[in-house]
């Protein structure tokens, strides 16, 4: 019997985005899963940055095979200029250049991109300029395990 | 299986068969919207007094709009977008947009 492993998307998102030359242009590496913070809990990072969240992975059935992935994107500046900017760029590099083969992962068939959102965050004060999208990336598993 | 009383099907603009009329569509569009209610609760902040977040995902009855019905869902909390798509200080967990998709349900931002 073989299981097949859908891959962990927001894992192959971040390692994407952190792969872009644009996106290393504008934020190094500070593409986040989650956002580091220091003990008091705040955020512990500098701007701007970019955060990749898995919000569901919604299978078409089964056997397990076919995964649509809700993935939000969101930038911080910086400026309102910037934000707009890192999240206009991981929409495009997303849209153009995701789909293909991740060795150990699974196999990107294609995306669906969502609206740009501009949601400044209250968090801070004054309010940080953030701009955020969620994309809907389908993908198959690659990755499969052998049982007997 | 016969029909609900008062449900029928119409043809529209494209003359495709469609409900369209009667107490039946209602049932499915007010059934619809308490499916989309229940899952975002399921969903909502664990901390009950979160804005008043749980108790405040409501359901608009279906209602006649022109030529259909709509019925609706609603989260009538001023920390929806708290938890919908986060903060720095906040994990986004975005319990209408998954709740609408576990209700299976279609729903596009900026609609």
């Amino acid at each position: 019997m073989t299981l097949h492993l859908p891959p962990n998307m927001e894992a192959l998102v971040s390692a994407f985005l952190r792969d872009q030359a644009e996106v290393v242009a504008m934020v190094a590496d500070r593409v986040y899963t989650a956002i580091p913070r220091n003990d008091a809990g705040a955020p512990d990072t500098r701007w701007p940055a970019v955060r990749v969240t898995q919000l569901l992975d919604q299978p078409t059935g089964s056997p397990l095979w076919a995964i649509a992935y809700e993935i939000q994107v969101e930038a911080w500046g910086g400026s309102k200029a910037d934000a707009f900017r890192i999240a206009n760029v991981c929409r495009a590099v997303i849209d153009a250049r995701i789909s293909g083969e991740y060795p150990g992962e699974g196999i990107v068939n294609g995306t669906t991109p969502g609206p740009l959102l501009d949601l400044p965050d209250d968090d801070f004060t004054p309010a940080k300029p953030r701009f955020l999208f969620t994309s809907t990336i389908h993908a198959r598993p690659l990755a499969t395990l052998s049982t007997s | 299986m016969p029909p609900a009383k008062g449900f029928r099907f119409e043809p529209n603009e494209a003359g495709i068969f469609d409900a369209a009329n009667g107490d039946g569509v209602k049932g499915i569009l007010n059934q619809r919207a308490t499916d989309a209610q229940r899952e975002i609760r399921k969903l909502s902040p664990s901390r009950r007094a979160f804005f008043d977040y749980r108790k405040n995902v409501k359901v608009a009855k279906a209602r006649r709009v022109g030529r259909t019905y709509e019925a609706a869902v609603f989260v009538d909390s001023p920390g929806w977008h708290l938890v919908e798509y986060g903060t720095a200080y906040r994990e986004p967990t975005a319990p209408i947009r998954r709740g609408m998709k576990l209700a299976r349900l279609d729903f596009r931002e900026n609609e």
